[in-house]
């Protein structure tokens, strides 16, 4: 099979290969949806028991254990580390990530907790990718484009839409949008929607039909745009809060976790919308079937924020896709009751309406990710009716929040280490660079007890301007001689039996060491004003590296990344 | 270009002893010693087609707040200079990533499992891993410390030999020890095996260390493995079949490690030599 | 507070006329005041933080340390070290410990290392530069010592082995901080003694007050 495979023409192997992944991506989507299903079977036989309310944190110390001691896996929802692989990794993804964390998220989500299972699925269709490219040996970029496939054929697997799914690999995870990328990720993402669809249909139907939009609920976007920004901003910023702190007073992962559980058990008490994933309130709410008002739906737009924030912020495994787009919609609805409120007179275009905006608006603010938003509403709805209004809130509420929180939840913690690196971006190429590359052998050493006059004698001998002091006995670097630093002492001849070539070491020359990443790099050759620095590695002198050779390589480096 | 060896370690009595073996070798190769102290249960290396989740069993994280203070006295009694990884990135806050760009790797026979028997013949899944894909050899030292005066390369002729037996010369021209060949012909002649030789540029290196050639016509392998010192360092390679060949005829690594107890250098397939062979 | 072009292009690294232009094609954030294009202190770093630039205050080696250099005369070190007649001693080392005895040196440095690094330089390659003259100095500059040349006329010619196999006569110890001030002080030395009527002077000087006069007078002539 390798070797037919390998003499097809590389696109139309990465055609085949990218539908592979997107049956992979789809089937993980698949098994996780049928277990979440299977699980709440399980629990729904439990209803009416006082001791209901404990299941969440059954739940999440179940999964936290099974996840660490079983699975011998960490936790975190996975989607940074995807992330993380395509930008600095080549695309490379433990294989253990693509089944440990389905798992998981299922007894996370199953006994309530609020989260959900796209993140798992994106990283396990990633992995998925990652590993078949590994298995027909490919490079890298190609590698890259199926872990883009994977990521977007889960996605478009849970949703039914494609597009969505397309949108949301090159817009979160590999933050490009390139021809070549797109061939691979299309089929993936087509080819996953296609499997899911055969085997569990859509997540979210929408057979709601028309709308009617007027002028006004055009406007009212503005209105909603700024409530979706200010509670995206609220949900990241108490992940963030819950996290740290959940962090520091407990140490221990079980405990936290089945704390975490428990408070979103209370929760779930008064406000049962808030557990688990939430598509079957969702698809309540854009039917028009929920009936409570609009304190109600604050509540709960709250309650589940919090709930949120306490399953994923204590270590349980599950992503923010889902709990976005139930926070949308129950914002959309109090959005809604609200502008009733106000202008009872007026003919609003209807809960569903808003709902799926404020869907949109929460998904692109917290993600970053406006495309995705915008093409999911369209997909579930099926049709372009509330395309300017969707676009109107995304892209609004995605520019407010941005003045709040600059990264997505996906790359916080990824930005907050410098590891953030976009394609074509100075940093990214800077970090492709190996330091190794960049040296330059030649050079002429000298001992550190020469007198200055046999040092001029080699002076004339060689073209160099630098020289490395080097100890004889056990080849240490002692130091490095500029010859611009001397000009002044070369031409008295009185002096070349009276100066060492250890005194003429400038000492405070600064070092380079092989381990350093070339970003630190360029910093100390801004600070130092110099044009070429010794590179020292274990106390042995390795070579010189010279601004001028960081761009001309820098230079090519940018050039070969270029799509024609 | 960084000439060091990759040792993780383990802060128990056998640790000591490999690291005892981790000196030992960097001194005769010439190399620096670079140690990884675990902080976490595991790590990652990424290779050039494989990532490797590498577990560790719970003795690499055996007393942590004296392993560095332990280890470092161990570096300075043997004269050498104690450098330690910080890795720098990490995949999760509890994965870091190790650097691969190493000359040499010391690996027990088993990372992950400590109450696996430490006998012939277990080599631990992870180890297996990282030679098939690493860049470096990698040493398995006997269990207790023993010193090594000599270098046995096997050679059936392979690429991977050819790759082995280069290691071969330079250890044996950095360390001055002397280098030994170890053929069992399968009914080639003598003069095959040194065309081969020949063909790959190592005869006369081989023949400027004055090489001796334990050079079997005939007799059992096992029988003849007798030949091969008890201070001997084994260099062989390993998976450079496909995996078909090796479960049809067997692989002389799987022979070698489970019969004999010397220190070994196994070269895998992806091994790169750096070094010029003059 | 507000920085003006020429401020920010020294925080930067780059000319006033890159600033210009990137104000131009609206690269970095600026306001007008007064017609003129000024820029918002706190606003332009957190634009750098965005972008990953450093700003720099100051620089790892500093043009100030530089410029205290050219200020070191010779004259300044003669004046500071002090000038000792009859300085006894029958060979290289005693007359180094005579002479370190005589030298006022500032608390924390110890007397017997000093002496130390002075004989392990002379035992590198002797100090003795010819005409009787001699330049002991530490083998590593000893920091927070110096500079100061101290002078030391000694009462009898030694042999230290030097170039022109002459004995010597007078020392002129060289204690700096860094080499570069070592070489600095050097070679305003190496000047001097090129001058034969120094060296007719030097034989017969007698006084501090003269041999301080006589060096202004040469480093007067370099300016």
């Amino acid at each position: 099979m390798r070797f037919s495979i390998h003499n097809v023409d590389k696109r139309i192997q990465l055609i085949l290969i990218g539908a592979v992944v997107g049956v992979g991506g789809a089937l993980a989507s698949v098994v996780l949806n049928r277990t979440l299903e299977l699980g709440r079977e399980l629990i729904s036989s439990y209803k009416g028991n006082w001791y209901l309310f404990l299941f969440p944190a059954i739940g999440a110390v179940l999964s936290t254990f099974f996840l660490i001691y079983i699975a011998k896996d960490v936790g975190g929802h996975g989607v940074p580390e995807v992330i993380y692989s395509v930008t600095k990794r080549g695309g490379l993804l433990r294989l253990r990530a693509s089944f440990s964390r389905l798992i998981s998220c299922a007894l996370t989500i199953a006994s309530g907790g609020s989260a959900g299972p796209e993140s798992p699925v994106v990283i396990s269709g990633a992995s998925i990718g990652s590993n078949i490219a590994c298995l027909f040996r490919m490079r890298d970029r190609q590698r890259i484009m199926l872990v883009g496939g994977g990521s977007a054929a889960a996605i478009a697997s849970i949703f039914n839409a494609p597009v969505a799914g397309i949108a949301f690999s090159l817009e979160a995870i590999l933050g490009e949008w390139t021809s070549t990328s797109l061939i691979t990720i299309a089929v993936a993402s087509a080819v996953g929607t296609e499997v899911s669809h055969i085997f569990q249909g859509n997540q979210i139907p929408f057979e709601g039909g028309s709308f009617s939009i007027s002028r006004l609920d055009l406007a009212s976007c503005l209105g909603l745009s700024l409530f979706t920004c200010f509670t995206s901003v609220l949900l990241m910023k108490l992940l963030r809060i819950i996290r740290k702190s959940s962090n520091k007073l407990i140490s221990s992962p079980l405990l936290r976790a089945g704390c975490g559980g428990l408070l979103v058990g209370i929760i779930g008490i008064f406000l049962p919308e808030v557990l688990g994933e939430g598509y079957g309130s969702i698809r309540m709410v854009i039917h028009g079937h929920y009936s409570y008002g609009i304190a109600a739906a604050g509540l709960i737009v709250l309650g589940k924020i919090l709930a949120t924030c306490l399953t994923i912020g204590t270590g349980g495994i599950g992503g923010l896709f889902a709990p976005c787009l139930v926070i949308g919609s129950f914002l959309g609805f109090f959005y809604f009751k609200l502008l009733l409120l106000i202008a009872p007179s007026v003919h609003w275009a209807g809960e569903a309406y808003f709902a799926l905006l404020g869907m949109a608006g929460v998904i692109s603010s917290v993600l970053q990710a406006p495309m995705t938003g915008i093409f999911l509403i369209t997909e579930i709805t099926e049709g372009y009716q509330v395309l300017v209004s969707v676009v109107l809130v995304s892209v609004i509420s995605v520019c407010l929040s941005r003045l709040f929180e600059p990264f997505s939840v996906y790359h916080q913690e990824l930005a907050a280490k410098g590891e953030l690196l976009r394609p074509r971006t100075d940093r990214r190429i800077l970090s492709e660079l190996n330091i190794v590359e960049l040296i330059d052998q030649n050079y002429r050493p000298v001992r550190p007890d020469m007198r200055l006059k046999e040092f001029i004698e080699i002076i004339k001998e060689t073209k160099f301007h630098f020289f490395p002091v080097i100890d004889p006995d056990d080849n240490r670097y002692i130091g490095l001689i500029h010859i611009d630093d001397i000009r002044a002492y070369l031409f008295d001849p009185r002096l070349y039996d009276t100066i060492l070539v250890e005194e003429l070491i400038d000492p405070t020359i600064p070092t380079i060491s092989l381990e350093q990443e070339l970003h630190e790099i360029i910093d100390i050759f801004d600070y130092s004003h110099d044009a070429t620095l010794p590179v020292v590695h274990n106390e042995r002198f390795m070579g010189i590296i010279s601004k001028s050779k960081i761009l001309d390589h820098y230079r090519k480096e940018l050039i070969v990344e270029e799509e024609i | 270009m960084k000439n060091e060896l990759l040792h993780v370690f383990r802060n128990t009595p056998f640790g000591r002893e490999t690291l005892f073996q981790s000196i030992y070798f960097c001194k005769n190769a010439h190399i620096s010693l670079k140690v990884y102290i675990p902080k976490y249960k595991q790590f990652l290396m990424y290779f050039e087609n494989e990532v490797i989740t590498v577990d560790l069993d719970d003795s690499y994280l055996r007393d942590p707040d004296m392993a560095r203070e332990h280890a470092e006295k161990i570096i300075r009694e043997a004269g050498l200079i104690p450098n330690f990884i910080e890795p720098k990135s990490y995949t999760a806050s509890t994965l870091p990533d190790i650097p691969v760009d190493f000359e040499y790797m010391t690996c027990p026979r088993t990372i992950s499992n400590l109450s696996a028997k430490i006998g012939l013949g277990y080599i631990g899944p992870k180890v297996r891993h990282i030679i098939k894909n690493s860049s470096f050899p990698v040493i398995i030292p006997t269990p207790v410390y023993k010193e090594w005066k000599s270098i046995t390369v096997f050679f059936g002729g392979s690429n991977n030999a050819g790759k082995a037996t280069r290691f071969g010369i330079e250890i044996s021209k950095t360390s001055g020890f002397p280098i030994y060949l170890f053929t069992q012909a399968e009914g080639k002649p003598r003069s095959y095996y040194e065309e081969l030789l020949e063909q790959k540029g190592l005869l006369s290196p081989l023949k400027e260390l004055d090489f001796k050639w334990l050079f079997f016509k005939k007799g059992d392998l096992k029988n003849n493995l007798y030949e091969i010192a008890h201070d001997t360092l084994v260099v062989i390679g390993a998976y450079g079949h496909g995996p078909i060949k090796e479960v049809l005829f067997g692989s002389m690594m799987e022979l070698i490690q489970s019969y004999l107890p010397n220190n070994m250098l196994i070269v895998g397939p992806n091994c790169t030599v750096s070094f010029a062979l003059i | 507070m507000s920085l003006s072009i020429k401020e920010v292009a020294r925080m930067m690294n780059l000319p006033e006329i890159t600033i210009i232009r990137w104000i131009k094609q609206g690269k970095i954030p600026f306001y007008l005041k007064d017609g003129r294009y000024v820029f918002n202190e706190k606003q332009l770093v957190s634009w750098a933080k965005m972008h990953n630039i450093s700003l720099r205050q100051r620089d790892l080696r500093d043009k100030d340390d530089k410029d205290k250099e050219q200020k070191i005369t010779l004259y300044k070190a003669i004046n500071k070290g002090g000038v000792f007649f009859d300085v006894g001693g029958e060979n290289v080392k005693e007359v180094l410990r005579e002479s370190i005895n005589l030298i006022e040196l500032p608390s924390g440095i110890d007397k017997e290392e000093l002496f130390e690094k002075l004989i392990q330089r002379e035992e590198l390659c002797s100090t003795g530069i010819g005409d009787g003259v001699a330049i002991p100095h530490p083998r590593h500059p000893i920091p927070n010592l110096g500079p100061m040349v101290p002078v030391f006329f000694l009462k009898k010619e030694i042999d230290f082995n030097a170039i022109d196999g002459k004995p010597v006569f007078v020392l002129f110890i060289i204690l700096s901080p860094s080499t570069n001030i070592h070489l600095r002080l050097l070679s305003c030395l190496s000047f001097c003694l090129r001058d034969k009527d120094f060296l007719k002077f030097l034989k017969k000087c007698d006084s501090k007050d003269s041999l301080l006069n006589k060096i202004q007078e040469l480093e007067s002539i370099t300016g």
